[in-house]
């Protein structure tokens, strides 16, 4: 299965290298977080002129500013490249073709999968050296970095297996893509909405709907994960506002939390993406 | 099966739309939960030294709770919400019982508003308060704390308005007027010795009435001492205790030494200050024997041989012995009492807290981290390194491969790209931040006349090349260490911790730290410098100013400063100083400018700064400058012990500040302090509107007012010599980023001992005033500024004229 699930990896790696999208939207994403990036260090490096802040300060403005651009980038190109995996074969005919061969139904999710979220990755990787450069500003730990680096790849995996459903159960790549940028849209704010209404409890009375949206809230949007982790402080003030949640993070921190909480529901969606498929190679769809 | 798929994103979508519709909604509950519970409970907040918070500085926030509940004991989260920092401190509370806890809050940004929320261990809060800072925050009440008087006999004064303000001008506002109010709670003596140092945080009078002042031990002594010199006032009252008062360690405070009691009926000195009459014949126990006083002590009613109220500053605060006990029954009922005791009180308690006299912690900070290894790398070569990596990573990355018909080694081309970029940023950073720990300490030290202690507060700066943790030994038993370091200075404050002597429940109230070992332990992020902030108490081994001449031409100053013994000799302006060389000759080391004492407080911090940077960069021996009421100078030496894990460059000093006793043969110098007493405002706080009360200190206020606002500012001046003229000089700018088209203009009310001076349609950035003495006989002078255009207030002050000029 492994090797069946690589050839369909490298198949999509060769065809993907021959095009200019490829590294045009490398170019892209690096020259957005460039933008930020020199953005920050503008304002900073007038800040440190000015007293007001530290070069470390800085190196974590930086450092923080790019893992949140990272975030919303992976959240927009994860869910579009996967929303367009299935949807592109039939735009193009080619999944008939793709249904007559030998590949299971998990074989094509998964390597489809496989690779849009290696080229994710690679999109991320590349956002290294704009890292290697906050470290010599001081202010933050390699820790810190390499826990934020997690959650941005359980993010990749969520978004990924969620854009394959959503391609999956779409007519064609137009209908895909609507529907992703709707998920993407809906899902970030009625998720911020309710986690920072939770969050705020101390300050206000909160029932229980709003507590239980407000606790799946925290644990799926990786924006509460990243938090935890660039403000420690705030860990307690999350794992108060659940019963459940001081109990678990009593031993392991709530980034770990929500990373397994964001693979469960992954792992949801990629056995319905794999029973979608089953459906219309069986030609029910 | 494109039923499942259409489901997850229409589960998704209600979801976010019932967030929004929430949000529409607006009407949720805001309500504390738990009501029953919080009938048990009473929280009181006072926000700031004394109950006035400084905006734009660091503050303390007294934190009183009772629980109420006599079988249940209550433990919980007291939580502090201030603009974007969150403080947080755990509390357990027995039955019945009451803690007094204290942290410090940063309000620099000035934060509009500050939430303080007590939560129960299920996390729901029991109590909830927003404090609104648009203003100064009010002290809830003078809390006059007394000790072992089991007849309540100062519980007549309780709720009296004790500020002496003139009404026409203030008229009271429901603030004001809390502001001003005595609150008398009552402690056994034996309870406040064991309760120590911190349970006096809140207190603003201590008076010690009667009890067994044997049992004060040298550190109870250390801890009223320091409570003293923070501006704290200590009474004592005592009558038919007063010698055996005057046999404790608490001797060491007072103005007077008394060596018997006896009864006496001639009370018509304490009857003239009192203002009203005491019946003849009444007899009360007092206290005599007085031939041994302090170098400062002043006499406020009686005589040589009957003195009756004494009084002498100790540090920032006021100790007054009144040698007679106004418990007695034949002295209770005298209705003098209430107006002795605001009269007693209202100077000493204007003076503020030492808070004030001490540099901020951020100044400090900001020279301390003046290090070339903090520097980062030059910003053009970081847009560079990025805008190379781009390029080299995208287009010439792709060219190169498609020319060699190799585009599939793109997934090797990038990560070898990448990582060797990556290598090279690093590298970048061991060349320009250098592989040094690096530790700069600053010593502030604050000697006071005739007292054998001084109060210490160190600054230090920590700065490693590689991570790892880090701990900071203090070699000093009684050093404090805030218990949150400002957040201004470092993001990082949760690594700091207290470790309490054995078995010194750090949690309990009313601990404080007198341990034999006092650190601080942290993680340290490579490159990142660090600050760590405590204060504690010296012996005052630097000496005692002393005047030796009163001249008005030549002032000299005897400082024995240890080790070196050193002459400081001012003629005009320029002093020069010395050292005495083994034959008694005075060795001239150095000359120097004195700053002139204006009291300017921008100018003070300027040139403590260039001070502090010449010495860490060029140490000379010592350094002076001389203000209106001190002297500073600064060694090269470090004070505080202090011990780390690692090897570090070490570069330390120690600012002292001698502040002076009285010149002989004048009242001294005054004590000038500066407070807003209202700022009203139609538009503060409104969009696009500049009006702002940012905060005051001394005699640097931060104020902008749009045209029509108003604020009042009130000096006092302790004490005030009748005969002399002083000088009022504002400085006024306009608001240039919110500056219109409209005239640069403001009006000016001065009001003081009937005087009343109106200066109207002002157009100068800089006004002056001459006052008579008289003007400001009872010791405040009223400042109303009304704006007729948008400006900003950065100074207000008051000087006495000198005798020439005079």
């Amino acid at each position: 299965m492994i090797g069946r699930i690589t050839a369909i990896v490298i198949k999509e790696f060769r065809q993907k290298a021959r095009g200019l999208s490829t590294i045009g939207v490398l170019t892209f994403v690096l020259g957005v977080i460039a933008l930020v990036s020199y953005l920050i260090l503008l304002s900073g490096y007038a800040q440190i002129e000015s007293g007001f802040q530290k070069a470390s300060d800085v190196g974590r403005n930086l450092a923080v500013a790019v893992l949140i651009t990272q975030l919303i980038l992976t959240a927009v190109f994860g869910l579009s490249f996967n929303g367009s995996a299935i949807t592109q074969e039939r735009d193009r005919e080619t999944i008939d073709l793709l249904n007559l061969t030998l590949l299971g139904n998990a074989e094509i999710i998964i390597g489809k999968m496989m690779s849009s979220m290696l080229y994710i990755i690679l999109l991320l990787f590349a956002g290294l050296p704009f890292f290697a450069l906050s470290y010599t500003f001081g202010g933050w730990e390699l820790s810190e970095i390499l826990a934020a680096i997690a959650v941005e790849f359980s993010l990749v995996i969520l978004v990924s297996s969620y854009g394959l459903l959503i391609s999956v159960t779409s007519k064609d790549t137009r209908v895909a893509l609507g529907r992703t940028f709707a998920v993407l849209i809906f899902g970030a704010v009625g998720t911020l909405y309710f986690g920072i209404r939770l969050l705020s409890q101390s300050l206000s009375g909160i029932d229980a709907f709003h507590k239980i949206m407000g606790f799946i809230s925290l644990l799926l949007n990786p924006g509460f994960a990243l938090w935890s982790i660039l403000f420690p402080d705030i860990q307690s003030h999350i794992s108060s506002t659940s019963s459940a949640l001081t109990t678990l993070s009593a031993n392991l921190p709530f980034w770990v939390l929500a990373a397994i909480f964001q693979l469960l529901v992954s792992m949801l969606a990629i056995s319905a993406a794999i029973r979608c498929y089953k459906m219309i190679r069986q030609g029910v769809r | 099966m494109s039923r499942i798929g259409s489901a997850w994103a229409t589960a998704v979508i209600v979801f976010a739309v019932l967030g929004l519709l929430s949000t529409l909604y607006g009407a949720l509950p805001v309500h504390a939960q738990d009501a029953g519970q919080s009938k048990d409970i009473d929280a009181a907040v006072e926000i700031g030294a004394g109950g006035t918070a400084h905006l734009g500085s660091i503050n303390p926030v007294t934190i009183r709770i009772r629980n109420e509940n006599e079988s249940v004991p209550f433990h919980g989260t007291v939580r502090i919400v201030c603009g974007k920092m969150t403080y947080v401190r755990n509390v357990s509370i027995s039955a019945g019982d009451s803690v007094i806890t204290e942290l410090y809050i940063d309000l620099d940004p000035p934060p509009n508003e500050i939430h303080f929320s007590l939560l129960n261990t299920q996390g729901k809060a029991v109590v909830l308060n927003k404090y609104s800072l648009s203003t100064a925050a009010r002290p809830e009440d003078t809390l006059v704390l007394v000790v072992d008087d089991t007849l309540g006999g100062l519980s007549y004064i309780e709720g009296e308005p004790i500020l002496t303000r003139n009404r026409s001008l203030f008229e009271w506002t429901h603030d004001e007027l809390r502001s001003g109010i005595i609150r008398v709670a009552y402690i056994p003596l034996a309870r406040l010795l064991d309760s120590g140092a911190q349970f006096l945080a809140p207190v603003d009078v201590l008076v010690f009435h009667s009890g067994d002042f044997s049992r004060i031990s040298s550190e109870n002594l250390a801890w009223l001492q320091a409570f003293a010199m923070k501006g704290g006032v200590i009474v004592t009252s005592a009558g038919i205790d007063a010698p055996k008062l005057s046999q404790s360690l608490l001797r060491e405070l007072l103005p007077m030494k008394v060596t018997s009691s006896e009864p006496a009926n001639e009370f018509t000195e304490l009857a003239r200050f009192g203002e009203a009459a005491i019946a003849p014949g009444r007899t009360a126990i007092l206290g005599v024997g007085g031939s041994e006083r302090a170098g400062n002590a002043r006499m406020i009613a009686g005589s040589v041989t009957v003195p009756i109220i004494l009084e002498r500053e100790y540090g920032m605060g006021h100790v007054i012995q009144i040698n007679v006990d106004y418990a007695q029954p034949s002295l209770r009922g005298w209705p003098g009492w209430k107006r002795t005791w605001k009269k007693l009180l209202s100077g000493p308690l204007s003076s503020g807290p030492v808070s004030g006299e001490m540099l901020h912690p951020g100044q400090i900070a900001k020279i301390l981290q003046e290090i070339p290894q903090a520097e980062p790398v030059p910003l053009r070569l970081a847009a560079l390194f990025i805008l190379v990596y781009i390029v080299l990573v995208g287009p010439v990355n792709y060219v190169l491969l498609s020319r060699s018909k190799r585009r599939t080694l793109l997934w090797v081309s990038i990560p070898v790209v990448v990582i060797a970029f990556s290598v090279f940023a690093v590298a970048l950073g061991y060349l320009s931040r250098g592989t040094q720990n690096i530790l700069r300490s600053l010593d502030e030290v604050h000697c006071f006349p005739d007292i054998p202690y001084a109060l210490v507060r160190n600054y230090t700066m920590y700065f490693t090349s590689a991570s790892g943790n880090e701990k900071l030994l203090i070699d000093n038993g009684t050093a404090e260490i805030r218990s949150s370091v400002p957040p201004s200075l470092t993001s990082r404050y949760r690594y700091y911790y207290r470790y309490p002597s054995p078995g010194e429940d750090d949690s309990a109230p009313g601990t404080i730290t007198y341990a034999p070992e006092v650190s601080i332990r942290r993680r340290m992020n490579k490159w990142t410098p660090y600050i760590a902030w405590f204060e504690g108490f010296v012996p005052s081994d630097f000496g005692t100013a002393r005047w030796k001449e009163d001249s008005q031409s030549v002032v000299e100053y005897e400082l024995p400063v240890s080790p070196m013994d050193a002459w400081l000799i001012s003629e005009g302006k320029e002093m020069r100083l010395g050292r005495i060389d083994p034959e008694g000759e005075v060795e001239a080391v150095g000359s120097y400018r004195i700053v002139p004492g204006t009291g300017d407080r921008d100018r003070t911090i300027a040139a403590r700064r260039f001070d502090i940077i010449k010495c860490m960069q060029d140490p000379p021996e010592i350094l002076g400058s001389e203000f209106n009421d001190r002297f500073m100078f600064i060694m090269n030496r470090p004070l505080s012990g202090l011990k780390l894990g690692r090897r570090y460059v070490r570069d330390q000093a120690t600012l002292v500040t001698m502040h002076l006793p009285s010149r002989p043969g004048t009242s001294g110098q005054p004590r000038i302090r500066l407070r807003v007493e209202d700022f009203h405002s139609d538009k503060a706080g409104k969009p696009g509107n500049p009006s702002g009360y940012y905060g005051y200190r001394d005699d640097t206020a931060l104020v902008t007012l749009a045209s029509e606002d108003t604020v009042d500012f009130v000096l006092t001046v302790s004490p005030v010599d009748v005969q002399r003229n002083y000088n009022f000089q504002i400085q006024v700018s306009p608001a240039s980023s919110w500056q219109t088209s409209e005239p640069f203009q403001y009006d000016v009310v001065l009001s003081g001992n009937n005087y009343h001076q109106t200066l109207g349609d002002v157009k100068d950035e800089s006004l002056t005033e001459i006052i008579q003495g008289n003007a400001i006989a009872d010791g405040e002078l009223g400042v109303t500024i009304t704006a007729d255009s948008t400006i900003t207030i950065t100074s207000i002050n008051l000087s006495p004229v000198s005798q020439k000029q005079n």
